[in-house]
C-alpha cells in the first residue's frame, strides 16, 4: 500500500494537467480548415466503411482509417451534437495520452514523482505537444499515433500474453491506416523488444513485422500512393518559410539535401527546440536583435533537459550489459526520435514529429530520476544543481502552462474562420448549392459563433505574447 | 528532510504550481473571470476596436444597430471616445473588420464614409473604403 502512494500522487497530478488541457479543448469551436470539407464528404458518405474502402490508395496518401473514423464520429453526432462528438473525441484522445504516459513512467517512489511532475511539464510544454492540440482535422491523428504508441509501450512493459500481442498488432494497423507515422508503433515495439521489455513476445512482434512489410508493399508497391512532392506544399528552411515555387526551383534537381535537412531538422527541433517547422525562428531573433522570452525559454530549457538525458545516457557509471530501465526508456526514445525525423523527410512541421516529442518527456523523466537518485556530493555543488534544476522545472512549468495560451488563440483563430465564412465563400463563388451541405455548414457556424471566448488578439495585456508563442 | 527529498520538492513544486495555475485560468475563463484576458466590449463598437469578430456577430445578431456610435474606453484609439463600430476597425487599422461589417449591412453612406476615410491610416483599410465609396462623397481631412 505504500507504494502505491507515490502512483497516486503522479496520476493525481496527471489528472489536473488533463482536466485542465480537456477543458481547454471542449472550449474550442471545430475548425474551418482541413476539417470542415472532411465533414461534408463524411456528410455524403452512406457509411464508416464506404469511406474506409473509398480511400485506399487515393493521392499520395494511405489513410483509410482516418477517413473512416471521421465519418464514425459524424453518424454519431446525429446532425446536432457535432462539437460535443468531435471536439470531445480530442479531449478523450488528449487525456487518454496523459494517463498512458503517466503508466508508462511506473512511478515507484517519492523521487519518480518529482521526475514524473518534470515529465508532464515538458510532454504539455514542447512545442511539438502543441501539434497534437492546437488544430484538428477535425480529429487530430498526429495524437492518436502517439496514443497507439504510448499503448504499445505500455503493453511492452506488461507481463505479456496472447492478448497484449493482438493488441500491439491491431495498435499497428489501426495506426498505419491512419496516417503515415503510424508506423512509428512497429519502432516502439521493436526498440522495446531490443532493451529488453518483452511485453510483446517475439512471435508478436514478428507478426507486426510482417503487417509492417504488408503495409510498405501495400503502399509503396500495390497502390503506388507514392510520397509527397516538392510542389505540394510550404516548408521552413534556415531562416524563414520556402513556398512550393521556390522549394522546386532550388531542390527540384536535388531533393537530397533538402530531404537531409528536414531529417536533422526534425531531430534538432524535438532536442532543442529549434529550428520549428524548418526555421530558425531563435537564431533569426538573435539576429535582429530582439530576441524575446517566448525563443529563449523553449531553447535554453531544452538544451540543457537534452544535456541530462545524454548524462543520463552516457555519463553515469552503469553497466551497458544489463540496461536499467533509465537507459532503456531514453534508447526506446532515440529509436522513435531517429525514426520520426527520417519520416519528416518530405518537409518539416512540428506536428509530424510529435510523437518523438511525447518520447523526449519519458526521456527526460529518467533523465532527472537518475540525477535525483545520484550520489549526493554536498556543500556549493548541490546548492548549484538545485538552483538549475529549479530553474530549468520552472522554465518548462511556464511553457506548459502556455499550452493554454496557445489554445485560447487557437479557439479564437477558429471563431473567425466561421464568422467570416459564408461571406468569403459566397464573395468566391464557393458556397456549396447543396441545401444539406449549407444547412450543416450553417448549423457549424452557428455553434462556433455563439460562444464567448476570452479574447486574446486585443493586446490586452501583452506580455502573453512575449512569453508564449501562439 | 534529506538532501535527495529537498532537491526533489525543488524539481516537483514548479510544474504541479503550473498544472494548478492552469486549471485555475481554465476555470475562470469559463465563468467569464479570466485574470488574463478581461477585456469585455460593451457595445458593437468596442468590439469592433477589440478586434473579436464573434462579438461583433453576437451584438448583430441580439439586434445592435450596425451603424450607431457607441463609447470606446480611453485607450485604444487617440482623442476619441464616440466613434461607429466601421470607424472604431477603420481607426484600430483592420481590414477584415471593416469587409465584416459591411457584410453584416452596416451603411456607408457619404457623411459616414468621410468621417472613416479620415480615420485610416492603414493602406488596406484605405482601398476597401474607396472600393466603397459613395458617389457624393468627398475626402477632406484635416491636416494633422
Amino acid at each position: 500500500m505504500q507504494r502505491s502512494i507515490p502512483a497516486v500522487a503522479a496520476y493525481g497530478l496527471a489528472l489536473v494537467v488533463a482536466l485542465a488541457l480537456a477543458c481547454d479543448l471542449l472550449w474550442m469551436p471545430i475548425q474551418v480548415a482541413d476539417s470542415l470539407g472532411e465533414m461534408l464528404d463524411a456528410r455524403r458518405s452512406p457509411s464508416a466503411w464506404a469511406s474506409f474502402t473509398g480511400n485506399f490508395g487515393t493521392e499520395a496518401y494511405l489513410r483509410p482509417f482516418r477517413i473512416a473514423q471521421i465519418k464514425a464520429l459524424f453518424d454519431l453526432a446525429q446532425g446536432s451534437q457535432y462539437w460535443l462528438v468531435y471536439r470531445g473525441f480530442h479531449a478523450a484522445l488528449a487525456v487518454a495520452a496523459l494517463l498512458l504516459f503517466t503508466r508508462a513512467l511506473r512511478v515507484t517512489a517519492a523521487a519518480d514523482v518529482a521526475a514524473a511532475a518534470f515529465a508532464l511539464a515538458v510532454l504539455t510544454g514542447l512545442h511539438t505537444f502543441q501539434g497534437t492540440v492546437r488544430e484538428a482535422f477535425p480529429i487530430n491523428h498526429f495524437l492518436e499515433v502517439a496514443v497507439f504508441c504510448l499503448l504499445t509501450l505500455n503493453l511492452a512493459r506488461s507481463r505479456g500474453g496472447a492478448w497484449v500481442d493482438a493488441a500491439a498488432l491491431l495498435s499497428l494497423l489501426a495506426a498505419a491506416l491512419t496516417i503515415e507515422s503510424g508506423v512509428l508503433v512497429w519502432v516502439v515495439a521493436a526498440s522495446a523488444w531490443a532493451v529488453g521489455w518483452r511485453g510483446i513476445s517475439r512471435r508478436g512482434l514478428a507478426m507486426m513485422t510482417i503487417l509492417l512489410a504488408a503495409y510498405l508493399f501495400l503502399r509503396f508497391g500495390y497502390l503506388s500512393t507514392g510520397v509527397p512532392a516538392l510542389s505540394e506544399r510550404s516548408s521552413g528552411y534556415l531562416l524563414r518559410l520556402l513556398d512550393p515555387p521556390e522549394l522546386q526551383a532550388r531542390f527540384g534537381s536535388q531533393p537530397l539535401w533538402f530531404y537531409t535537412y528536414n531529417v536533422a531538422a526534425s531531430a534538432a527541433s524535438v532536442l532543442f527546440s529549434e529550428p520549428r517547422a524548418g526555421v530558425f525562428e531563435a537564431v533569426r531573433g538573435w539576429l535582429e536583435a530582439r530576441p524575446l522570452p517566448r525563443s529563449i525559454i523553449p531553447v535554453s530549457t531544452s538544451i540543457v533537459t537534452t544535456g541530462m538525458i545524454a548524462w543520463a545516457l552516457l555519463g553515469r557509471p552503469v553497466s551497458w550489459r544489463v540496461l536499467d530501465d533509465t537507459k532503456r526508456l531514453i534508447l526506446v526514445g532515440v529509436a522513435v526520435l531517429g525514426a520520426n525525423a527520417v519520416l519528416s523527410f518530405a518537409y518539416t512541421k512540428d506536428e509530424i514529429v510529435s510523437t518523438a516529442g511525447v518520447f523526449y518527456a519519458l526521456a527526460a523523466f529518467a533523465a532527472v530520476r537518475a540525477m535525483l537518485s545520484a550520489p549526493r556530493t554536498g556543500g556549493a555543488v548541490q546548492v548549484l544543481l538545485a538552483l538549475v534544476l529549479c530553474a530549468l522545472s520552472a522554465g518548462w512549468a511556464v511553457r506548459s502552462v502556455g499550452l493554454h495560451y496557445v489554445l485560447r488563440s487557437q479557439a479564437l483563430k477558429h471563431q473567425i474562420d466561421w464568422v467570416t465564412l459564408p461571406y468569403d465563400w459566397r464573395r468566391n463563388q464557393e458556397w456549396p448549392s447543396d441545401p444539406a451541405d449549407e444547412r450543416l455548414i450553417l448549423q457549424l457556424r452557428s455553434e462556433a459563433v455563439r460562444v464567448a471566448l476570452p479574447n486574446t488578439r486585443a493586446e490586452r495585456p501583452e506580455w502573453p505574447a512575449h512569453v508564449w508563442t501562439e | 528532510m534529506t538532501p535527495s527529498a529537498r532537491l526533489a520538492c525543488v524539481v516537483a513544486v514548479p510544474p504541479v504550481c503550473g498544472a494548478i495555475v492552469w486549471l485555475i485560468l481554465v476555470a475562470a475563463g469559463i465563468t467569464g473571470l479570466h485574470p488574463i484576458w478581461r477585456l469585455e466590449p460593451r457595445n458593437l463598437t468596442e468590439a469592433a476596436a477589440f478586434r473579436d469578430p464573434g462579438a461583433v456577430v453576437r451584438f448583430a445578431e441580439a439586434g445592435h444597430d450596425l451603424n450607431r456610435p457607441g463609447d470606446l474606453r480611453p485607450g485604444f484609439v487617440d482623442d476619441v471616445t464616440t466613434l461607429t463600430p466601421i470607424e472604431a476597425a477603420t481607426a484600430t487599422r483592420q481590414r477584415e473588420m471593416v469587409l465584416l461589417l459591411l457584410d453584416l449591412g452596416a451603411s456607408l453612406d457619404a457623411p459616414a464614409w468621410e468621417r472613416a476615410i479620415c480615420l485610416a491610416s492603414e493602406q488596406g483599410v484605405r482601398e476597401l473604403l474607396e472600393s466603397h465609396r459613395p458617389a457624393e462623397a468627398v475626402e477632406r481631412c484635416a491636416e494633422p
